[in-house]
């Protein structure tokens, strides 16, 4: 799995979270980039990813992400690769 | 920029509200910075509560006060010396008033005496038609209570009256006052001599020698402080938060026995009280004791009764007085309306 | 002593002197000595509470640090949460005095300990460092609640005497000034009889009372929090704003992003997001839960009763509601317009947050619950009862302090006002200067009240 592919997947996977059409992100959308996105929908965010991908993030973890591209390494970095 | 420049530029900046201060603490224009032996010859308009406390405190070792004079402005009219004929022969009366008197500022004075053992054997309260509307004590330094009563901290007491000095509407008057002694702004400063009696607290007013000088040509002169006016029933003005200080001045006058005696004046734009207000005064101040002489009347149909539109003269006062003690007939022949 | 009298002017005045006048090394210890000063002058009790509980934090937070055991670590932080929330909790609802500052400077060593254990932070090392961390006394009374990682780091390097950053914040001292004295209290004087005297208003004052209320809330802790901030510049520490226009938000969740925001991001931080992770496989359940939690627990914090509870819990609810209903949210912009549908939800954010506001300020249920039994279009007499009492010349004074806060926030935000007013050439900025301090001396409240967050 790729970088690219992950993170159209998480468009995809947020847009579900927010109820809009896919979202376009990139290695440096921040959640103030997108709006809804906030600490109020980010555990619903990162609770989603972590089905469809079959992961767990600890508390910590998930603090320390800060952009979409921390997202993508942490979850690259779950799935062991 | 270093520190030096930044305070010249902080002190020169300051330099306006220092030169003001100074002036203040110098001329204690207030009279509330150092204390005084006397306080009826200010020029400048006292606060008449810190007055008539300071006054009574100074004096009532010396003379046992236990009548009181109480009320608003229009207690001018009544002198002490003229209430005390009525009085017990060795009844004294003290003038304790604000303008725009309030209930509250009643209660205040009224522990404030009773908490320095005063006898308050009588008191005679004169308000008006309207004195009920606003109930709290008056806002603004010139309203406030002395310290030694309010026990608000010295800090607290001086920052209203130095607001109250830089006010453009107080410092322009005064300022120019101090350069032109017989500058006059009604309210704020005067070039009168003595304005209160140094004994009493009575009101001495100037204009009685400008009435002595000028007879009629007074009332002639000054048209536009005598306005058109008509006969009004007014709506009720007493509410609860009045009605709570009403029954506060009742359990004051129980606990000390008082013969009080109040008083609505009459007001020259003929207005009337409204008779339930009238009702309530009666109920909680006592039947016997309460006195209406608003609206369109003997008094207030004579505009040579009054020196203009918010005050009546002495012999007004004195005729109340008159009719009151001696229970004459309190039918002032009112006036049919025209 | 309270920030608007005259013995903290003084106190401040002096301390900014020997500040710049001592060498370097000593500048941290004059303003620890000012700020013992200034605890020791409510209470010397306050000053060894807080300086007790200071010196456990620090001790805490070495151990915390130099631990290795991991079993150990997690028993140790969290006896430190339960000693520290339960000393906090003692002083708050044993009835008795409550030493002040102290839901301030608790929360403040709960985040300080947290840090350390989430290992995102070392502890402080130097003892006297960490005492002015946690007593400074800018911030002592009311916040802001300064995280470890803002505040810490600017107490390593001496500042040196900086002209902008000094007048920066007189700049700021003098705004925090007008809004306290002038906006607030001067609403003080109208509001709280209708809470403390009920029975001697009317419906619509009631209903005056409650629209009105938020404002002066605001006015009295964002002008505290600007004299709190603009008194730390004037040493050269930069304390964390607290406030961000809260009225222009859309939404409860937004207001509470722009709303007293170190302690919003610190229960965010330290209590939401632990306890949104830990429920999260609940979807919008777990969040719903974890904000109900966290509004809980931040009523509690205001004050003890259960009137409180219901003013945070009113807040979870709200949020909770506005999550699900995104829909009708767009829909109103969609159809109003972005400006007008922006207002209409503004004004609904503001009218609920004044709601909520009631079991704040009116302190009990049942105080409350008459408050809000009063609520009409009902007068004694007439509609001008509308104005609370005060008189024409207030209603003017504060609508217009109102009107020129609101513009001067929204040209703050857009131009940083503050800072270019000091780039002006000298005339102009005197000229302001001038009139604003004329305007606090004559219309300003002296004789007022209290801050009232100082009452947590």
């Amino acid at each position: 799995m790729y970088t690219i592919e992950i993170q159209k997947e998480l468009g995809g996977i947020l847009g579900k979270v927010l109820k809009k059409e896919d979202i376009e992100l990139d290695q440096n959308t921040k959640a103030s980039d997108v709006p809804g996105w906030d600490s109020l929908t980010n555990m619903l965010f990162i609770n989603e990813i972590e089905k469809h991908y079959k992961i767990r993030f600890s508390f910590r973890e998930i603090v320390k992400i800060t952009n979409v591209g921390e997202l993508c390494s942490a979850i690259l970095s779950k799935l062991g690769k | 920029m270093g520190m030096k420049k930044f305070l010249i530029k902080l002190f020169l900046i300051l330099l306006p509200f220092l030169i003001a201060l100074t002036i203040y603490v110098i001329d204690d224009p207030f009279m509330v910075i150092r204390s005084h032996t006397r306080y009826d010859d200010s020029h400048v308009a006292l606060n008449e509560n810190m007055v008539g406390w300071e006054m009574y405190k100074s004096e009532k070792d010396s003379i046992h006060f236990n009548s009181f004079l109480m009320g608003n402005s229009c207690t001018q009219a009544f002198k002490c010396r003229k209430w005390e004929k009525y009085l017990g022969k060795d009844d004294r009366a003290f003038r304790w008033i604000d303008n725009n008197e309030t209930l509250e500022g009643l209660c205040i004075k009224l522990k404030a005496l009773e908490k320095e053992h005063a006898e308050l054997k009588n008191v005679l309260i004169i308000l008006d038609w309207d004195s009920f509307n606003k109930v709290e004590l008056r806002n603004g330094a010139i309203h406030s209570m002395p310290r030694d009563i309010s026990g608000i901290s010295e800090f607290t007491y001086q920052s209203k009256y130095i607001q109250l000095f830089i006010y453009p509407s107080f410092f322009i008057p005064y300022m120019r006052h101090k350069f032109n002694k017989n500058y006059t702004h009604v309210g704020v400063v005067n070039n009168y001599d003595r304005t209160r009696d140094s004994i009493t607290n009575d009101a001495i007013n100037p204009y009685d020698k400008i009435i002595e000088k000028e007879g009629e040509k007074y009332w002639t002169k000054r048209q536009t402080e005598f306005p058109s006016r008509h006969y009004r029933m007014m709506d009720p003005t007493i509410y609860p938060d009045a009605i709570t200080k009403l029954d506060t001045l009742r359990s004051i006058f129980k606990r000390n026995n008082t013969n009080l005696t109040f008083v609505i004046g009459p007001d020259y734009y003929l207005k009337q009280i409204n008779p339930k207000d009238v009702a309530i005064l009666k109920r909680y101040l006592g039947n016997d004791n309460v006195y209406d002489f608003t609206g369109y009347n003997n008094y207030s149909a004579e505009k040579h009764n009054y020196y203009e539109k918010g005050h009546y003269r002495p012999i007004v006062g004195d005729d109340i007085l008159k009719r009151i003690y001696s229970k004459k007939s309190l039918d002032l022949n009112k006036k049919a309306l025209p | 002593m309270e920030f608007t009298s005259l013995a903290f002017l003084i106190l401040v005045t002096i301390t900014f002197f020997v500040y710049y006048i001592v060498g370097k090394q000593f500048r941290e210890c004059v303003l620890l000595v000012a700020s013992c000063i200034f605890i020791g002058y409510f209470n010397l009790w306050f000053l060894a509470i807080a300086i007790g509980i200071s010196s456990i934090t620090y001790l805490l937070g070495r151990f915390l640090e130099k631990e290795n055991k991991r079993k150990s670590i997690a028993w140790l932080y969290s006896g430190s949460i339960v000693f520290l929330v339960g000393i906090w909790t003692f002083f708050r609802h044993n009835g008795l005095i409550i030493p002040l500052g102290i839901s301030f400077y608790s929360f403040q060593a709960l985040s300080y300990l947290t840090e350390i254990y989430w290992g995102e932070e070392k502890a402080e090392k130097d003892f006297w460092k960490f005492q002015l961390y946690m007593l400074l006394f800018a911030k002592f009374l009311s916040g802001p609640i300064e995280r470890p990682s803002a505040l810490l780091p600017q107490l390593q390097t001496p500042k040196k005497f900086d002209y902008e950053t000094i007048t920066f914040g007189m700049r700021l001292i003098l705004l925090g000034l007008i809004k306290k004295l002038v906006l607030a209290d001067n609403l003080a004087g109208a509001i709280d009889g209708v809470f403390s005297n009920p029975q001697d208003y009317s419906g619509i004052q009631f209903v005056m009372a409650m629209l009105i209320y938020p404002i002066q809330l605001y006015a009295d802790f964002s002008g505290y929090t600007d004299i709190a901030i603009g008194t730390g510049s004037l040493f050269g520490l930069k304390l964390s704003p607290n406030f961000n226009r809260p009225f222009i938000a859309q939404t409860t969740a937004d207001l509470w992003r722009r709303w007293h925001m170190t302690l919003s991001f610190w229960v965010r931080d330290y209590i939401f997001m632990p306890v949104t992770s830990a429920f999260r496989q609940w979807g919008k359940t777990g969040i719903f839960i974890s904000l109900l939690i966290t509004f809980g627990a931040l009523g509690v914090w205001h004050g003890v009763g259960m009137s409180y509870v219901v003013y945070g819990l009113i807040q979870g609810c709200i949020i909770c509601y506005e999550m699900n209903v995104t829909v009708i949210r767009d829909s109103i912009i969609k159809f109003f317009g972005k400006k007008i549908g922006g207002f209409i939800l503004m004004l609904r954010t503001y009218l609920l947050f004044a709601f909520s506001l009631i079991f704040f300020r009116a302190g009990t249920m049942q105080s409350s619950l008459n408050f809000i039994k009063h609520l009409s279009f009902q007068t004694n007499s007439s509609w001008k009862e509308m104005n609370l009492g005060l008189s024409d010349h207030f209603c003017i004074i504060t609508g217009i302090a109102f009107l020129v806060v609101l513009i001067f926030e929204h040209l703050d935000e857009k131009y940083d006002l503050l800072h270019i007013t000091g780039k002006k050439t000298a005339w102009i900025r005197w000229i302001l200067y001038y009139t604003l301090i004329f305007a606090l001396l004559t219309t300003g409240k002296f004789d007022c009240n209290d801050f009232i967050y100082l009452q947590f």
